[in-house]
């Protein structure tokens, strides 16, 4: 410990000399306070490494999504014939089925989070910013849309258009920016209050510049914590379609297929489920922990 | 007195209170038919109690809040019949400080960043050396290191948070800073640090100040005139002199005697006429002059007609009172006025 603090008053110093003076933001806080939660960096480890194996186990294993090993059929997990998670009732491999399925749920995850970011964070603090009549219709249209069911909206867009998987994607990411645009017009119209708001309009700036470095970098707290909730929660959605046969279509593979498919032969193949579901759930475990972590480090008064 | 800055003429600033899918809004008059005028170099504090306004009037002078009537002249031109960007451009003329020292400064921008946003906004094309040399610069004016450039709002005290407000107003040379409560939110020895960094500035800069204070104490140090607010109301108006020494309005003169005297003797000698009562509600004012639920000489007819301001003894010593003439002023000769 002395040590340690010996070493950072040289290095305060050294910068002290060099004639800079490093300031600590309210971002290094909550970073220092983030790294000391260790269910949140233990979790941040463990979705590194799936995220790792989802990238680069189907490339480098020498099983591919549809090669089919009929002499393996229904083999248990084992290390002695190289299908170290065992194969399914068509002799596929699960090892490679698993990291793909990996690949596709993380992607869905993201990718539609990221949607509903885009739009939910735009949409949510040009109402709050411009309050109003704007605010106002702007956020009935989000009531009406909250009305709409998302499965129905899925079904709809399904038998419309055919199955897809980037119809997926639209069909969570267009439902879920609803309540992040909520989430961010209630932070927008409490910051908007700050002086500091004022002072830049004082200063002459634009309505876009003010939204785009006074508020928004002000109000990301709360979305970085919801983010990291919504990622579980789309690949969640994206099971449960698949699960109903609405979701990606084979060879591809999710998560979400691969429980449906594993529930399906549970007596004779338990580990075409428990293998899938044991990586969904820690999977969304770590989310979880990691958008506990987030919310404390981020939290004003938990300084 | 040499040609006006600034000159404000019956300003209304009214805001639409409540009102459902079928009822009208109320409305609440915070500003109501305000006019004055202010020197080049001059101090004009703003006094009255929290909810009288004070915060309406300045933000309206800036166009910070749209008026909803009257005239805002800034050397003649009217600012309210400017657009946007011919009102942007004008705003380095004209800043503001603020009171919460804390929430003035976005907490995700370090100092210097702070005090080159004004420059990059109104100068374009300002090169960065320059741009950092005068945040530098100006820090050092105020009373800041500048290596805490690189340091975040978070790690000042509000002193310093008050001081870095002072800068970012200060940096684009305004020629008028409206001061809003900027040392109430502060310990007392540091309110005068403040206000005297202020008096600097103003006599380097010229500048001329409009100081918000709901209490007269701290105006008594800087300001060259005093107005009085009650309920969006001007109740007196005058030179600070005038109105520590013989206090015209039953307002005016309440606020006086709540000003702490140090001495004991005298301030038990003194005449207690402290404010009974609460604010009325802005949405509702009394009818005829709105001070007349809480003032100790009302009549019948301050309930039926509002008084007009009118000149007292001398032009520039104004106040808004039936009865100014036979209430006989209390000599405040034992407040210091100071200097
Ligand atoms: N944006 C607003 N909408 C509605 N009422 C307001 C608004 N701003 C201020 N008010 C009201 O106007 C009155 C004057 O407020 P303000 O100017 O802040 O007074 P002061 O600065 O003297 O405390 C208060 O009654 C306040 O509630
Ligand atoms: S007009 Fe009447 S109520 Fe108003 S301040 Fe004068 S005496 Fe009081
Ligand atoms: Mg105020």
């Amino acid at each position: 410990m002395g040590f340690l603090t010996q070493r950072r008053d040289r290095q305060l110093a050294a910068m002290q000399a060099a004639g800079r003076t490093v300031g600590r933001s309210l971002w290094q806080d909550a970073l220092r306070r983030f790294r000391s939660n260790k269910a949140a960096m233990g979790s941040v480890f463990v979705l590194a490494f799936i995220s790792l194996m989802a990238i680069f186990a189907p490339m480098l294993s020498p099983h591919t999504l549809e090669d089919f090993y009929w002499e393996y059929i229904l083999v248990p997990p084992t290390l002695e014939n190289g299908h170290w998670f065992g194969t399914d009732a068509n002799g596929r491999d699960m090892f490679v089925r698993t990291f793909y399925g990996a690949r596709v749920s993380l992607t869905i995850g993201v990718m539609t989070t990221a949607v509903a970011l885009l739009i939910g964070v735009t949409w949510g603090s040009v109402a709050g910013y411009f309050g109003g009549r704007i605010d106002n219709i702007m956020m009935r249209i989000v009531d009406v849309l909250y009305a709409l069911p998302l499965l129905f909206f899925i079904i709809i867009l399904v038998t419309v258009f055919g199955r897809n998987i980037y119809l997926v994607f639209i069909g969570i990411g267009a439902v879920e920016w609803l309540t992040m645009s909520r989430i961010v017009r209630g932070q927008t119209l409490s910051v908007k209050q700050k002086e500091y708001v004022e002072a830049a309009r004082a200063i002459g700036l634009s309505n876009l510049v003010i939204v785009r470095r006074h508020v928004v970098p002000n109000i990301i707290g709360p979305v970085i914590v919801f983010v990291t909730l919504l990622i579980p929660t789309t690949i969640l959605v994206e099971s449960y379609l698949s699960f109903l046969g609405l979701g990606v279509q084979e060879p591809m593979t999710s998560w979400g297929t691969l429980i449906s498919q594993g529930a399906a032969s549970i007596d004779t193949g338990p580990w075409l489920l428990v293998i899938p579901g044991t990586f969904l759930a820690i999977t969304l475990f770590c989310f979880n922990f990691i958008g506990d972590g987030l919310r404390d480090a981020l939290d004003p008064e938990g300084r | 007195m040499s040609r006006p800055l600034l000159q404000v003429e019956n300003l209304r600033v009214h805001f639409p209170v409540g009102g459902g899918l079928f009822s009208r809004p109320r409305m609440l008059k915070a500003v109501d038919d305000v006019s004055f005028q202010l020197a080049p170099g001059e101090t004009l504090g703003v006094v009255g109690e929290s909810g009288c306004g004070k915060s309406s009037l300045g933000r309206a002078v800036l166009q910070l809040i749209p008026p909803t009537a009257g005239r805002v002249l800034w050397l003649g031109e009217d600012l309210c019949r400017l657009d946007d960007d011919a009102m942007n451009v004008k705003r380095s003329e004209l800043q503001l400080v603020f009171q919460d020292p804390l929430a003035s400064l976005n907490p995700r921008m370090t100092v210097g960043g702070i005090l080159r946003e004004p420059l990059y906004s109104f100068e374009p094309g300002i090169a960065r050396s320059e741009a950092e040399d005068r945040a530098a610069a100006m820090m050092r004016r105020v009373g800041l290191r500048p290596e805490m450039m690189n340091r975040y709002p978070n790690e000042f005290s509000g002193g310093q948070c008050q001081r870095i407000s002072i800068a970012r107003a200060m940096i684009s040379r305004p020629r008028l800073v409206i001061c809003d409560e900027p040392v109430s939110a502060l310990d007392v020895s540091i309110q005068a640090q403040i206000i005297a960094l202020l008096r600097e500035l103003q006599a380097e800069y010229e500048v001329s100040y409009i100081f918000i204070s709901h209490d007269l104490s701290v105006v008594r140090h800087l300001c060259h005139r005093i107005m009085v607010l009650y309920l969006g109301k001007l109740m007196e108006i005058g030179p600070k002199r005038d109105i520590f020494d013989t206090p015209r309005h039953p307002y005016t003169q309440s606020l006086l005697s709540a000003v702490p005297i140090p001495d004991p003797r005298r301030a038990r000698q003194r005449d207690q006429k402290l404010l009974e009562g609460d604010l009325p509600s802005p949405l509702n004012p009394p009818s005829g002059c709105v001070f007349r639920t809480r003032c100790p000489h009302a009549t019948p007819l301050c309930i039926k007609s509002a008084p007009v301001l009118e000149a007292t003894g001398s032009e520039a010593h104004q106040v808004a009172c039936h009865y100014w003439q036979s209430l006989t002023p209390e000599t405040h000769t034992d407040q210091p006025t100071g200097e």
